[in-house]
């Protein structure tokens, strides 16, 4: 190269070094020549667009030339004078059958390639299913992406009217569930009942399976019914004459006009998962409810006009907001003078609002996961090369050309990539099956989650990406050696054995930083799962059983008679030594839902104090003891006292502290919890975790359910077992409730136990779902580090065979082995304690009393890292204190 | 010379054809030639232009002629290149036969 040429063109003549050398050899100095005499000749701005077009087209003809040259395309290589296929290049069905044979001499190796193929693609296929289905694809309705939820709960019959005056929503849809009783089909049953609007089944594309759906004239009688497909399965066995037939649901007839098609997917938001609606029907407007602005039971969605934007809509609603807040300033403005909000919100992201954070944390654990495995694929394709360079070299000496042997590569790492992708495909939808029959965090739209082709795709393009990447560049390496420097056993030369060594070592310190982030993950959620485990929960769990009931349409005193029966029934069954009832009980709203009451406001002897959030627990008699939740301060109300005013009551001793300071003071004092109820408290009870194990203790305060001013339909009862529950407990005590109320389906007969455990349920499953993945990390680290030392002794036998013989003792040659790869285990640990300080923060939320930076976790996370560290590396290090010295010379 | 299954060649190709086809000439000649040929419609670079012509060195329509030097090598055409051209023009002109009419009656009627 001339050194006169001016810096572009010398600059040019470099960058021609991407070419292939082929094309290199040939042509780069012509090109160079070319070019410098386009710089000579041209000015300005001719000059500088000469430049820009040769250095701005070189990437892509030099991708053009590489993939020519890799045989991927036509090329001019493969065609000589007479333009057919020559002898030099081998067609795909030869290098199919030659890379099988090959990989078939070495059964080990693709096995195992094969099996992390499959664990990494099976793992993250898994999670991406369930990501796909619930937060990326489109919800299956028309109009999707315009479907909007309004938010902050229900909403009354009366903004209802309002909102449907909206003009940038063209369609408008409400519904309300509640659960409701079906007899007269053998055992009373409990079932979902949802009423909806004229336009529901429109907006979210419902068909029929049988007869018809709700029709406008339906709005006006009420007293249709459409079955969901699944109870018409369920209990009416699939009967073809089920439409005209008449059902008895709390008392009234109901005639079935038709079934709806079991493909349709219930709304999340309007009607939830856990507790996908049994029948439904119109929404009786006569009820003069709706006319009530207090009582808000509609959940309302709504679709956007088109090319209205979620802004637009907003601001509509708000001007309802403000119109309802003047008219009803007593439902519509809290006390702080606050106006009720409704704003929109897209129906898909606010549905999946609650498990984003979850799915992303799990997407993001089995994407390091499958880091992992490719490392350690790696590691193998890099061994194995290794092991081919001579195979390589001699192949080429006996006239294979380059292309045809990174050709056979390619294959290889296709094949391999591909079998690991069916196997990570069956493992995947088997991981997808397992998951949703856990379905522990009750994932929104995962009704019908399978393994598709739109997954399928996205499984083939991992696996085959990670065995190319992952395997093709490594094998790469053994191609292209000169074959003289290889025949001498160059292979073997110290500089080699070095690069190899410290790439290898850079796959073992990355392989040992992504484990230990996934071990620390595990580790701190699983303390957290210990922690709320040993925490108290307040009162006595142990035997303890509930029947949570629902008694429709009993008024006041009624009900109180009426559950006061089904009491004393269930106390008089042998074994049972008290039973009580309340409006729920403790563990049977762990979620987000808060049962029942909650009243932002008391005044306590004039003091107002508005900061406080209190839950009235409506009880009947003995809750406290049945519970055996313990009394702090003063006694329970006894029976006769209930009617008293100011109402008797219990309250939770946070609840006692907060407003009086101690337990003893609050005894007698006299508080106003709402417009006209006046309590008086009779004694101060321990605090119970009443929603959950790892939720706040919530500021209780226990009233006779007596007292309680309108129609409940829950009636959740308590029994206490004493020791050892009698066989066939759960049976009597069902025929006790029949015996006290015909007719009334008991769908549950649950230990507390159960509840208990189930109010961790997401949290035993994430501990566990992270072990497995941490425990499996750890794993193939360990195994990186053993074959990367195994490898290094190798290489160094001969000096460690010198050194042997020259009288170094075998302890000194393992403990510089095991040295060796705890170093790179250390440098791994502290670059993994940076990844875990670095996502920390997304699992904040689901850590229970410790930060991401726990010591004590982190600590012991490393701690057994290393130890499988130096497992891993004493293997190999015993391996090398017994080389024999004279063998090994020997060798050489 | 059966030379129709090269056909058609890319308007690039056929360009550079044709002005090899005038005469030897070397690469530096030939992006100028192209680009004022074709009122700079057509603009060359370096790495691209040898990838084409080396292309249609192995097909044998173009050699390196006798005078150039390895930087400087000037290219000359075969006697398959011109038949290639020459196909390839009589191509052009027939398709521009067959198509003509249609925009004579578009322009009248």
């Amino acid at each position: 190269m001339s050194p006169r040429r001016p810096w572009v063109v010398r600059a040019y003549a470099r960058a021609l070094l991407i070419l292939p050398r082929r094309v290199r050899r040939q042509d780069a100095a012509a090109m160079a020549e070319t070019f410098d005499d386009l710089w000579a000749e041209g000015k300005g701005t001719r000059r500088l667009g000469h430049a820009a077009r040769a250095f701005g087209r070189l990437p892509l003809v030099a991708v053009a030339e590489w993939l020519d040259a890799l045989g991927i395309t036509g090329g001019t290589a493969a065609l000589d004078a007479s333009g057919s296929k020559g002898g030099r290049s081998m067609g795909w069905g030869t290098h199919v059958r030659f890379a099988l044979r090959s990989l078939g001499k070495a059964p080990g190796f693709a096995l195992t390639t094969v099996l992390l193929v499959g664990l990494g693609v099976g793992a993250v296929t898994t999670i991406f299913t369930l990501v796909d289905h619930v937060l990326l694809r489109q919800l299956p309705y028309p109009d999707a992406d315009r479907l909007v939820l309004l938010e902050n709960g229900s909403h009354s019959g009366v903004i209802w009217e309002e909102f449907n005056q909206m003009s940038s929503v063209d369609l408008w849809a409400a519904s309300s569930s509640r659960s409701a009783n079906l007899v007269g089909e053998g055992n009373p049953i409990r079932i979902i009942e949802t009423v909806v609007s004229e336009d529901f089944f429109r907006m979210f594309d419902a068909r029929p399976a049988m007869g018809r759906l709700l029709v406008r004239d339906d709005f006006r009688a009420a007293d249709n019914v459409l079955l969901s497909h699944a109870m018409w399965r369920r209990v009416f066995g699939g009967a073809q004459d089920i439409v005209g037939r008449t059902i008895r649901v709390d008392g009234e007839a109901l005639t079935v006009v038709g079934v709806l098609s079991g493909d349709f997917v219930s709304p999340e938001g309007l009607v939830n998962s856990g507790e996908a609606a049994d029948v439904w029907r119109p929404i009786d407007w006569s009820d003069e409810g709706y006319a009530r602005p207090g009582r808000r039971v509609l959940r309302v969605a709504g679709r956007l006009a088109p090319g209205v934007t979620l802004e637009t809509a907003a601001a509509e609603t708000e001007q309802v907001n403000r119109r309802m807040a003047e008219r009803y300033p007593d439902n519509y403005v809290d006390r702080q003078g606050n106006m009720d909000t409704t704003p929109p919100a897209f129906l898909q992201e606010v549905t999946t609002r609650r498990v984003r954070p979850g799915l992303n944390l799990l997407l993001g654990a089995v994407v390091l996961l499958l880091v992992v495995a490719c490392l350690n694929i790696a590691h193998l394709f890099l061994a194995r090369g290794l092991g081919r360079t001579r195979e390589m070299a001699v192949r080429r000496a006996l006239g294979a050309n380059t292309v045809g042997l990174v050709n056979q590569l390619l294959v290889e790492s296709v094949i391999l990539g591909v079998a690991g992708g069916v196997l990570g495909v069956g493992l995947a939808s088997l991981g997808v099956r397992t998951f949703l029959s856990l379905n522990p965090s009750a994932l929104p739209w995962a009704g019908d989650v399978t393994v598709d082709l739109r997954v399928l795709a996205f499984a083939a393009a991992v696996s085959v990406l990670t065995a190319l990447a992952f395997g093709l560049l490594p094998a790469l390496r053994s191609v292209g050696r000169d074959l003289t420097e290889e025949l001498r056993g160059a292979n073997r030369s110290a500089s080699t054995g070095r690069r190899t060594f410290r790439l290898r070592s850079s796959l073992v310190i990355a392989e040992v930083a992504t484990s230990l982030v996934l071990v620390t993950q595990a580790g701190l959620l699983l303390k957290s799962f210990i922690n709320v485990n040993t925490l108290d929960p307040g009162f006595g769990v142990e035997g303890v059983w509930t029947l949570p009931l629902t008694p429709n349409g009993l008024e006041g005193p009624e009900y109180v008679e009426a559950m006061d029966r089904i009491r004393a029934s269930l106390a008089a069954v042998p074994g049972v030594t008290t039973a009580t009832y309340g409006l729920s009980q403790p563990f049977e709203f762990t979620g987000g839902g808060r049962c029942c009451w909650s009243r932002g406001t008391i005044l306590a002897d004039g003091v107002e104090r508005q900061d406080l959030r209190i839950f009235l627990q409506p009880v009947s008699q003995d809750y406290l003891s049945t519970l055996e939740i313990p009394l702090v301060a003063g006694t329970a109300w006894p029976p006769g006292e209930s009617r008293q005013e100011p109402w008797p009551v219990v309250l939770a001793e946070r609840l006692a502290l907060e407003l009086f300071g101690s337990a003893p003071r609050a005894v007698g004092q006299v508080l106003e919890v709402g417009p006209d109820t006046r309590v008086r408290v009779t004694g101060v009870a321990g605090d119970i975790r009443y929603y959950g194990l790892d939720q706040e203790l919530p500021a209780s305060i226990y009233v006779p359910i007596e007292r309680v001013p309108f129609d409940i339909d829950m009636a959740h009862f308590a029994v206490r077992v004493a020791e050892e529950p009698p066989s066939g407990l759960a049976s009597s005590l069902r025929e006790a409730v029949w015996a006290a109320s015909p007719g009334l389906p008991v769908p549950t007969v649950r230990n507390m136990v159960e509840w208990v455990g189930m109010s961790t349920a997401g949290r035993r499953f994430d501990s566990v779902l992270f072990a497995t993945f941490g425990v499996l990390a750890l794993l193939l680290a360990s195994a990186g580090l053993y074959g990367t030392l195994l490898y290094s002794v190798g290489e160094q036998r001969q000096e460690l065979g010198i050194r042997l013989a020259l009288g170094a003792g075998r302890t000194r040659v393992q403990r510089r082995v095991v040295g060796r790869g705890l170093g790179l285990a250390v440098v791994g640990a502290v670059l993994g304690l940076g990844g875990t300080w670095l996502v920390g923060r997304y699992l904040e939320s689901r850590l229970y009393g410790m930060l991401p930076t726990d010591p004590a976790t982190l600590g012991s996370a490393v701690v057994v890292l290393l130890a499988a560290a130096a497992l891993a590396s004493w293997m190999p290090a015993r391996r090398a204190s017994r080389t024999d010295p004279l063998q090994t010379l020997k060798a050489e | 010379m059966d030379v129709s299954r090269y056909l058609p060649l890319a308007p690039r190709d056929l360009l550079i054809l044709a002005i090899i086809a005038e005469g030897p000439i070397h690469g530096y000649g030939l992006i100028k030639s192209v680009e004022e040929r074709s009122n700079a419609g057509v603009l060359l670079d370096p790495a691209n232009l040898y990838r084409v012509l080396r292309r249609m060195k192995d097909h044998k329509w173009i050699r390196i002629a006798a005078d150039g030097s390895a930087r400087r090598r000037s290219f000359a055409i075969t006697s398959l290149g011109r038949a290639v051209l020459a196909a390839e023009l009589h191509r052009l002109e027939e398709l521009l036969a067959q198509a003509r009419p249609a925009l004579a009656e578009g322009e009248t009627g």
